[in-house]
């Protein structure tokens, strides 16, 4: 694939929030996952003759940017658990609209308390909608792994995410209304 | 249990939320089954309806300003031919790579000096020889404390940033030490900071009068050779800090929309 500035321009504009989310969403920090979102497009810029037609650039940019993240953890001894508070001060407030049971913040917390296997698939499955044959492809993991992965990881999301409302979990457009 | 069951029980729990899957014949099979068990087409029910929930909590997480312009940005200051440094190397070529980076940096100052024309005294090219007297070389402190207030003390007495604090976002940084630079016939203070892996410079200078100055409390991005800087003006002091990505220059300066830049 040719990648003129046009159409460098036109990728952008099309994945770069999706890409990011993605990128947010396995790293639980701005900075990493804007040094993650820049370093895929940039190897875009870099590779994109390997990239064979332009339905295709999406799912290189996930494949890429998960390559990055594995082997940010592998480099650091262990991948650090983010602060709930990080995760809260980094989200605006009203995200949650009054009378919607989860907002970005609780579910960006119970994301993280799932091991790496989990959330990835987990998060490219919500924020995408990739399919599980999708998925598995840019994970680079058998389908039917993807499949029981997507099905353990969402059994424990529903736990976490629906148990009786605390204080501290009520959105906070509620408390404010 | 129908094995049937379960097998369509394991596809649909991959079914995905907003029904893109519902028409392929697999799903649909399936679907049809759960449409024959009122308890099954309900569980399937509520599953979508908190898979909807979860994909718009998802999908509402905000996206930082910049990040699109730094990317764009990026690609024109690279272009495609270049390949980014390796970073995964053992022990022994870090030590080596650690060298080459201190005369690389050396080689660095030298040749942003070179890039400066003796005649141009723009504050353009006052930053780049600044950057590059304050960038060059590993020994650049010459006094060493990792005191804040023993810091500008000595600054003080050496005649330069008197009163001077540390603005606002460098402030959980660890202090190493400082030194006064010699740039243009000015002398500029130089606080040199950490915070775990990253090392920034922050230079102050005071009473500068010459073209392209930075505007009031507004910062100027520009990154020189591999360093990137930003300069703001506080009053009568100008301020350059190197070292630190732009990005997290807006995370640690920039609060409900205003640019939190002074002391």
């Amino acid at each position: 694939m040719t990648l003129d500035d046009a159409t460098f321009d036109e990728i952008v504009n099309a994945h770069y929030a999706a890409v990011y989310r993605f990128a947010y969403s396995l790293a639980g920090q701005e900075e990493e996952a804007w040094d993650l979102t820049q370093e895929s497009f940039a190897q875009l810029a870099r590779k994109a003759a390997q990239i064979q037609e332009r339905a295709r650039v999406k799912t290189w940019l996930f494949t890429t940017l998960y390559r990055a993240f594995v082997d940010r953890c592998r480099r650091r001894s262990r991948h650090p658990e983010v602060a709930v508070t990080l995760l809260e001060e980094q989200l605006p407030a009203e995200t949650a609209a009054p009378g919607e049971r989860l907002d970005a913040a609780e579910v960006l917390r119970a994301l993280n308390r799932l091991p790496d296997v989990f959330r990835a698939p987990l998060v490219l499955f919500y924020l995408e909608e990739h399919s599980y044959l999708e998925i598995a492809a840019i994970l680079n993991v058998p389908p039917g792994t993807i499949m029981s992965r997507l099905s353990r990881g969402r059994k424990l999301l529903r736990e976490w995410l629906t148990e009786a409302p605390t204080n501290a979990s009520i959105p906070m457009a509620q408390i404010l209304a | 249990m129908n094995p049937h069951r379960s097998k369509h029980e394991r596809l649909l729990d991959a079914r995905r939320p907003h029904g893109a899957d519902d028409k392929a014949p697999p799903f649909a099979e399936a679907l049809r089954e759960a449409s024959r068990d009122p308890a099954w087409a309900r569980q399937l029910e509520a599953q979508r309806e908190f898979d909807g929930e979860l994909a718009r909590s998802l999908q509402a997480v905000p996206v930082p300003d910049g990040l699109k312009a730094a990317i764009l940005r990026q690609r024109e200051e690279n272009g495609p031919e270049l390949e980014p440094l390796a970073v995964s190397v053992s022990a022994w070529f870090r030590i080596r790579l650690v060298a080459l980076a201190a005369a690389a940096a050396l080689l660095l100052g030298a040749g942003l000096r070179w890039m400066v024309l003796p005649h141009d005294s723009t504050f353009s090219a006052f930053r780049r020889v600044l950057v590059s007297e304050a960038w060059g070389g590993s020994q650049h402190l010459e006094f060493q404390s990792t005191d804040p207030h023993q810091v500008m003390a000595w600054l003080a007495a050496h005649g330069v940033a008197t009163n001077l604090t540390l603005p606002e976002g460098l402030r959980g940084m660890r202090v190493h030490g400082c030194e006064v630079v010699e740039a243009r016939g000015h002398r500029v203070a130089l606080v040199c900071l950490g915070d775990g892996t990253k090392h920034l410079h922050l230079l102050m200078a005071q009473g500068l009068e010459m073209k392209g100055l930075p505007g009031p409390m507004a910062p100027d991005f520009e990154r020189l050779g591999p360093v990137n800087t930003v300069a703001w003006r506080q009053g009568d002091r100008t301020y350059v800090l190197a070292g630190l990505k732009p990005q997290a220059f807006v995370t640690k300066f920039r609060k409900a929309g205003r640019w939190i830049l002074s002391g």
